[in-house]
């Protein structure tokens, strides 16, 4: 049996009156990619961010690789390389020195981190960008950036929060085919993303979210098996799990 | 030029130069409708109280107002000039202009003389108030001291300089905007330097500017000098106003023609600059022209590799963020803006200036500086939270460069009233040793009060720290500097402030400054570092 690297049991977190994650149960094994999917507001980051040790949980348990990460959360997060939908990197800095900040909090030797930073950036061609301020960057160059910072540490879970957006086409496929290295490799994904396309062919596995609830989690197949629509998209079973499937009607009525 | 096109875009203009800060958001400013109410109320109550003031002064004192009345008509127009061109620079160095600031001008069919119109408009308009202030105190001095005659003139020149002021700040965004990036794009370091400096000094004199001594010296000095400079455009409405009232009308008529030729021709200008040199893409600066990573860090003194990488990546901060640098100005402003109203306030400045100056330097500066160092991190505090970093690590890594920085201000300020005010040697060393326990443990009440109350918000006058947060610091800070330095009070002026019995020795309070120093110091350490792990334990802002 595989190992599990993500347990989260019966977690629940509140803002004020509003349950943005409600009792949510999953185990991740060692090596899978997991597709973490939902609408907007759906608890996707908010899930994602308790799992970090960013925020904390009112209620259930957390472990990544056996560790607590309520106990421990610094132990957690040497284990973890995580990408937010939105990286907020110190665009003061340059992409090096940002680098360097987050290789030494991870504690990584200089000459490992050259090495590293230096196969990174070139696969993402980002190498002449290096010692350029940040502020000046593109969306995708930060994106890209935030992703170098992730992997540096050769993490054992990478959790990726809607970060293949922004991304050029070739910087997409790289990012995709790292992510399928790395799983070989043993490493845990979690991922989550509104283009379901790249998540039927990226994820072994999805996990549904809606309204701060697990509505669904399995292979794809199983997904449409579930919702009785074999030889469907991801996307007309996402609709139909989420409950927004007549979009069409919308559309009509907007005249235009 | 659209006239409907400029009206619309200079409300749009004028609503997000409010609307850009925390403050506007919620404050009434923000609207241009609530802003004309603000000038009317403004204007009316103290109109009528000037007016009642004036008409009950007699003999000397109104002898004095007819001198003072002479003075600010003159100076009105260039007093009013002025404040637009440094509030509309002030505003440009904060972030807050790129979050004014709308990317849609560049894209929609706006001409760059109907942005410069609006634009202009929309600085004047919310500087309105500063306008229906001046006037509220300068209109019932003229009309009732025989000015009168001159009151045309004086709302005609003062609304002309208005404008040549806005158009100026036009003028110098679209030059610096090419400038920023031509600078940055070859000379990194040395801009980065030099813009500091360029703030620092701008700072300085802004608050140099607010203080009643400069403004009294300010007033005789353009009087009695406009006639040595009456070459410079910007006085050119002095000039004319001055003329007037010495009713030589041709020379008034003359430099009044000036003015509105001036303010033309400034607009012709500031309109070419913004088609010619306006760059609305973002500036990308390069750090060094090498594209090869190097490692750099390590680690130094008492910080580890981690907390020396907290403590450069805020250095960095300090030098490259335009809106930290009010904060690099604060020991300047400390040390001159008192030293400044002390000499032109009349006085001559005595060692208890000395004194409270270096007690004011080693509380506010340290305090300030680390009160700050987590809420200025804003969105990015992301990093510190997913990265492994320990609370010490924090701590450490945060506390260092205010303490470096603190403790050179303190030194430079002791130097300076040494030589100013010197203390004897026993004084100045329980002083030094005083100051060294006070300037860490200010520090670390800084940063225990920053991690307990943090604002991320980031925008212009950012504080970084809620307000409560601010209060709470500085009462805490006040109440160990008067602890810590109360042994050094007691053996420099106790004996001659009160009697013999409150004086102590030299060595009672050498012994006394260390331990109190010391029990001040280590609870200061535990209320930091608790509010750094509960800062870390959680996310929840």
């Amino acid at each position: 049996m595989a190992k599990e690297s993500i347990v989260l049991d019966r977690v629940t977190k509140r803002f004020g009156p509003k349950v943005a994650v409600n009792d949510v149960s999953f185990r991740i094994e060692e090596g899978e990619i997991r597709g973490l999917l939902g609408p907007n507001g759906s608890g996707k980051s908010t899930t994602m961010r308790m799992i970090m040790g960013i925020m904390k949980p009112d209620f259930g348990a957390i472990s990544l690789c056996g560790v607590d990460v309520l106990r421990d959360a610094i132990a957690a997060k040497r284990l973890v390389g995580y990408v937010p939908e939105s990286p907020y990197l110190y665009e003061y800095l340059t992409a090096s020195e940002y680098l360097d900040f987050v290789g030494t909090a991870y504690g990584i030797p200089p000459d490992e981190r050259r090495q590293r930073v230096s196969e990174l950036l070139g696969a993402l061609q980002m190498s002449e960008h290096v010692n350029e301020v940040m502020s000046g960057f593109s969306q995708g160059m930060k994106q890209k950036v935030a992703f170098v910072a992730a992997l540096i540490h050769r993490p054992r879970i990478l959790v990726l929060d809607e970060s293949l957006n922004g991304l050029d086409p070739r910087s997409a496929r790289i990012i995709k085919d790292i992510l399928s290295r790395l799983s070989k490799e043993g490493v845990t994904v979690l991922f989550s993303t509104h283009v379901l396309e790249i998540a039927e062919v990226v994820c072994d596995k999805i996990t549904i979210m809606n309204e701060g609830n697990v509505i669904a989690e399995g292979t794809p197949s199983e997904l449409r098996s579930k919702v009785g629509l074999p030889g469907s998209t991801l996307e007309d079973t996402f609709l139909k799990l989420t409950g927004s499937e007549d979009t069409a009607k919308i559309v009509e009525a907007l005249k235009l | 030029m659209k006239w409907a096109t400029v009206r619309s875009l200079a409300i749009v203009l004028f609503k997000s130069f409010y609307r850009a800060s925390r403050a506007g958001r919620r404050s009434p400013f923000s609207s241009p409708r609530s802003i004309t109410a603000i000038d009317v109320a403004l204007f009316i109550p103290i109109f009528i109280g000037a007016w009642y003031l004036i008409s009950a002064v007699t003999g000397a004192i109104r002898a004095y107002l007819v001198t003072l009345t002479t003075q600010a008509v003159v100076s009105l127009p260039l007093l009013l000039t002025s404040a637009v061109i440094i509030a509309g620079i002030l505003f440009e160095l904060g972030n807050a202009s790129g979050l004014a600031s709308s990317e849609a001008v560049n894209w929609l069919p706006v001409s760059p003389r109907e942005y410069v119109v609006a634009s202009s408009l929309s600085l004047m308009f919310a500087y309105t108030p500063l306008l229906s202030l001046a006037l509220a105190v300068v209109l019932p001095l003229a009309i009732q001291l025989g000015f009168a005659s001159v009151i045309p003139s004086l709302l005609f020149l003062t609304a002309v300089g208005f404008f040549v002021g806005a158009v100026l700040v036009e003028a110098i965004r679209s030059v610096t905007s090419r400038v920023s990036v031509s600078v940055y794009r070859k000379h990194n370091r040395l801009g980065t330097i030099g813009r500091i400096l360029v703030f620092i000094i701008l700072f300085v004199l802004v608050d140099i500017a607010f203080q009643p001594a400069f403004l009294s010296l300010a007033l005789s000095v353009i009087v009695n000098g406009i006639s040595l400079v009456w070459f410079v455009p910007m006085v050119w409405p002095s000039v004319a106003l001055a003329a007037e009232l010495s009713s030589d009308l041709v020379r008034s008529a003359l430099f009044l023609a000036m003015t509105v030729a001036f303010g033309i021709a400034l607009f012709y200008l500031s309109a070419f600059l913004r088609s010619r040199y306006w760059s609305p893409f973002p500036i990308t600066i390069n750090a060094s022209s090498s594209s090869v990573y190097v490692p750099q860090g390590g680690s130094f003194a008492w910080l580890d590799p981690t907390a020396y990488a907290i403590a450069l990546k805020d250095l960095r901060s300090l030098t490259r963020r335009k809106e930290m640098a009010r904060f690099l100005a604060i020991p300047v402003i400390l040390v001159v803006v008192p030293l400044f109203s002390a000499v032109y306030g009349g006085g001559s400045p005595e060692s208890s200036l000395g004194i409270f100056l270096i007690a004011e330097v080693s509380t506010m500066l340290p305090i300030m500086l680390s009160v700050i160092s987590l809420g200025q991190e804003g969105q990015s505090i992301t990093n510190v939270y997913m990265l492994p970093i320990t609370p010490s690590e924090l701590t450490r890594g945060k506390i260092f460069f205010p303490t470096l920085i603190s403790g050179m201000a303190v030194a430079a300020a002791l130097v300076l009233f040494q030589f100013l005010f010197p203390f004897t040697l026993d004084q100045l060393i329980i002083l030094i040793l005083a100051l060294l326990f006070l300037v860490v443990t200010e520090v670390l009440v800084g940063l225990g009060t920053g991690a307990r109350y943090p604002d991320f918000t980031l925008g212009p006058r950012a504080r970084y720290v809620t307000m409560g947060g601010f209060i709470a610091s500085f009462a805490v800070g006040v109440a160990a500097t008067i602890i810590v330095l109360a042994p050094f009070a007691l053996f420099l002026v106790g004996p001659s402030l009160f009697s013999a019995s409150f004086g102590i020795s030299y060595l009672t309070a050498l012994g006394s400054t260390v331990a109190i120093g010391a029990i001040v110091l280590t609870v200061a350490w535990a209320y930091c570092t608790s509010g750094v792990k509960k800062f870390l334990s959680d996310m929840n802002h």
